[in-house]
């Protein structure tokens, strides 16, 4: 049973025990606004908090989505700093980033597809900090003309397996429309 | 590391010796604002000067990636790590409560970085350790390594690094990482370009002096290898490479240029800013400083479009400055002034001896003439650009000396002779001549100024060339000895006129005889020849017809006799 959260082009079929967030910082025409579509095993929500801030000139946000099994902060980083503080080792976060289409062609940006984790792949330095004891992941890649970064952290070691099939199984039933 | 990052460090050592992990995040909120003040206040209390200056997740332990100053003093990526990608903290009080940007330093694959913790600061964080990249930036580069270090500025990277794109990512959390080597509360202007050009161990090096009110209004501070400086009107400019040195070894805002009052302006051959005592310009020549009197003289003659660019500094000497600039120089003294002689009268002024030649300095600028032309005014002399009669391109002359003096006191371009046609010639015996429009001038010691016109100073100048001819120069005004005739008389002859001939030269030996036999008076009457040889042979005889007779002198027997 997964509960679709949709927006911005990006759909992700969340587990039962799986909540997330859809999510655009200052969109233009409204500088300061953080517009974000949630779900949690119902309908998904629209929320439009205030950001702090308006943009720097030239400055662009694109969709950020953080699935997790546990329950997000509502102030997270992009990279899920505030949410990886909290995991313990049966937890997961994904974040999936997206980039400026300017990206899109470049070497780094280069790899096609959604990509598919393997448990060797994750590594305890492969983190945006070191927290003792979590597993990182990180890919840059080009999905349907929109360029993206998949970053996961596992909680712990022991439960890497089943955590990064559970992944696979959220990264399975994302897909992103076309630019 | 600074004075302060010593005492701050040092604190922060004994601080941790003593604070336990508990302490230190029961004060987290309280020096979480005292990040957002200046190091030293915090330095001198015994709460946390470690954290206050160095924030959250300072240890290395914490897993965060350390600030490069912390490595190696500058606020920029270090050698082996490129700028992988950046992320931003919204409302930093380092930022005057702007967003503060850290931008993640990855490194290069195959550099030779291995994973540590930092040391040596308050700044433990880790070093090469976290296989991370935030993505904005050189995304040409998909072989990366750990992140070696972060460098922080207020500054949108996208704006200062042309790698990076403004995807904007945040993390709030961050807010508060800081080091004991990166800028306190909310900088200046000018301490944020410092940073975001490395700080201390940037391009611009450690501090020098404090920033300070500058005297052209805005502030000023001065470092190792450059000057930072806000005008007025907000605008942050520099002063680096020989620029800055010129301006600090000319005593930077304490010597005679003050303080920088404008951009650096730039033209095809040189830069230059002004300031408040004067013009530094930089060329291939050097940096040099045009100040005191001789820069209104140097921006009157067009500055570097002009004069050109100054090749050397100003000199003085017994009261007169001088200095010398690629296509001109600038000459001052109190009772001159001061002004520059540029283009082909500086041309002709040098060859002339500038001023130790007879022309002395100049008392005018360039200025136009009547009638077409421009002359420069000097102590002892004119020079003039101008294009005479039936020429077809402008010619440059001087006058001056004594000849400058008779012509000066005669009415100068308005008497009698005009405008000079050429600059004077030097004879043998110290003699001068001169040619001028309706006539010429000569001069010698024993004569003085003798001033010619008409058909016998064309036939006097015809014989002349190269300061050299049979006659000598002129002696005497013109004569009239008898009607219908007139004469100059030169050094070793004469040039008559009257004959019917058209003015003849007589010189020599036969002049001499002529004179003795009463000259224009006597019954040989009026020469109507040029001296002239009998034959090609060497030692040829040598004869003058009069209207009444001949004289031939022969140089074997150095007789003259007449048939």
């Amino acid at each position: 049973m997964r509960t679709p959260l949709s927006a911005h082009g990006i759909s992700i079929g969340l587990p039962a025990d799986f909540e997330g967030r859809i999510s655009l910082r200052g969109r233009p025409g409204r500088p300061g606004t953080v517009r974000s579509v949630t779900g949690r095993g119902a309908a998904a929500a629209v929320t439009e908090p205030v950001a702090p801030e308006p943009l720097a000139p030239g400055e662009r946000h694109y969709p950020v989505s953080h699935v997790a099994n546990f329950p997000l902060p509502p102030d997270r980083g992009d990279f899920g700093c505030g949410a990886v503080d909290r995991m313990t080792g049966s937890h997961c976060l994904i974040a999936l980033v997206e980039y400026g289409p300017e990206c899109v062609g470049t070497a780094l940006f280069a790899p096609a597809g959604m990509p598919t984790p393997a448990v060797s792949a994750f590594g305890p330095d492969t983190l945006q900090h070191r927290i003792s004891g979590q597993l990182g992941y990180q890919r840059f890649f080009t999905v349907s003309g929109r360029p993206f970064c998949l970053y996961v952290v596992l909680g712990g070691a022991r439960n890497a397996a089943a955590l990064v099939g559970r992944v696979r199984s959220v990264l399975a039933a994302t897909t992103v429309a076309a630019a | 590391m600074s004075v302060a990052e010593i005492v701050v460090n040092t604190l922060a050592r004994g601080w941790r010796r003593t604070a336990d992990r508990r302490s230190f995040l029961a004060s987290a909120a309280v020096v979480g604002s005292a990040l957002a003040t200046h190091p030293w206040r915090y330095a001198s209390r015994p709460v946390s000067a470690y954290d206050s200056v160095c924030g959250d997740g300072a240890a290395c332990a914490d897993g965060w990636s350390v600030f490069c100053c912390s490595i190696d003093g500058a606020n920029q990526c270090p050698p082996g790590s490129f700028v992988g990608g950046w992320w931003k903290a919204d409302q930093s009080g380092f930022c005057c409560g702007s967003a503060r940007y850290y931008v993640d330093c990855n490194a290069t694959c195959g550099s030779d970085w291995k994973c540590h913790c930092g040391s040596g600061s308050c700044d433990q964080r880790r070093v090469a350790c976290n296989q991370f990249r935030y993505g904005q930036c050189h995304q040409e580069i998909d072989c990366y390594g750990p992140v070696v270090c972060r460098v922080v500025t207020c500054t949108p990277p996208w704006q200062f690094d042309p790698s990076c794109t403004a995807t904007s990512l945040t993390d709030n959390r961050t807010a508060t990482h800081s080091a004991a080597c990166l800028p306190g509360d909310c900088p200046s202007q000018i301490t944020r370009y410092w940073y975001d050009h490395g700080g201390p161990g940037g391009s611009f090096g450690p501090q020098r002096a404090a920033e300070r009110a500058s005297k052209a209004g805005g502030t000023v501070a001065a470092y190792r290898d450059g000057l930072i400086y806000v005008l007025r009107n907000g605008q942050l400019h520099t002063l680096t490479g020989a620029t800055w040195d010129r301006y600090l070894a000319a005593g930077a805002g304490a010597g005679p240029l003050g303080d920088p009052s404008s951009t650096t302006y730039r033209d095809g051959v040189a830069s230059w800013v002004h300031t408040t005592g004067g013009l530094l310009v930089t060329s291939a020549a050097g940096a040099h400083a045009v100040i005191g009197d001789l820069l209104g003289a140097y921006t009157r003659a067009g500055g570097t479009a002009g004069i050109g660019v100054p090749v050397e500094e100003r000199h003085v000497v017994r009261g007169v400055t001088s200095q010398r600039c690629s296509h001109g120089i600038l000459y001052g003294s109190a009772a001159t002034g001061a002004h520059a002689v540029a283009g082909p009268e500086y041309r002709l002024y040098a060859s002339r001896g500038l001023a130790g030649g007879k022309l002395g300095l100049p008392v005018s600028d360039r200025a136009a003439i009547p009638g077409g032309g421009v002359q420069v005014k000097f102590q002892r002399g004119r020079i003039y650009t101008r294009t005479p009669g039936g020429a077809s391109a402008p010619s440059t002359v001087s006058v001056e000396g004594v000849l400058f003096d008779a012509w000066a006191r005669n009415g100068g371009s308005g008497g009698r002779i005009g405008f000079p046609l050429a600059t004077e010639s030097a004879w043998r015996g110290g003699s001068l001549s001169q040619p001028f429009e309706h006539g010429g001038m000569s001069w010698s010691a024993t004569h003085g100024p003798k001033f010619v016109t008409g058909p016998l100073w064309a036939r006097w100048q015809g014989l002349t060339a190269n300061g050299r001819n049979s006659v000598g120069v002129p002696i005497g005004d013109v004569e009239h000895r008898t009607a219908g005739s007139t004469r100059i008389s030169c050094e070793r002859g004469a040039v008559i006129d009257g004959g019917g001939a058209g003015p003849v030269v007589v010189h020599g030996a036969i002049w001499d005889a002529y004179q003795r036999a009463g000259a224009e008076r006597s019954d040989l009457g009026l020469p109507v020849s040029d001296v002239y040889v009998l034959s090609r042979a060497a030692g040829a005889r040598q004869r003058c017809d009069f209207q009444h007779g001949r004289l031939t002198w022969d140089p074997a027997t150095g007789a003259v006799t007449r048939g």
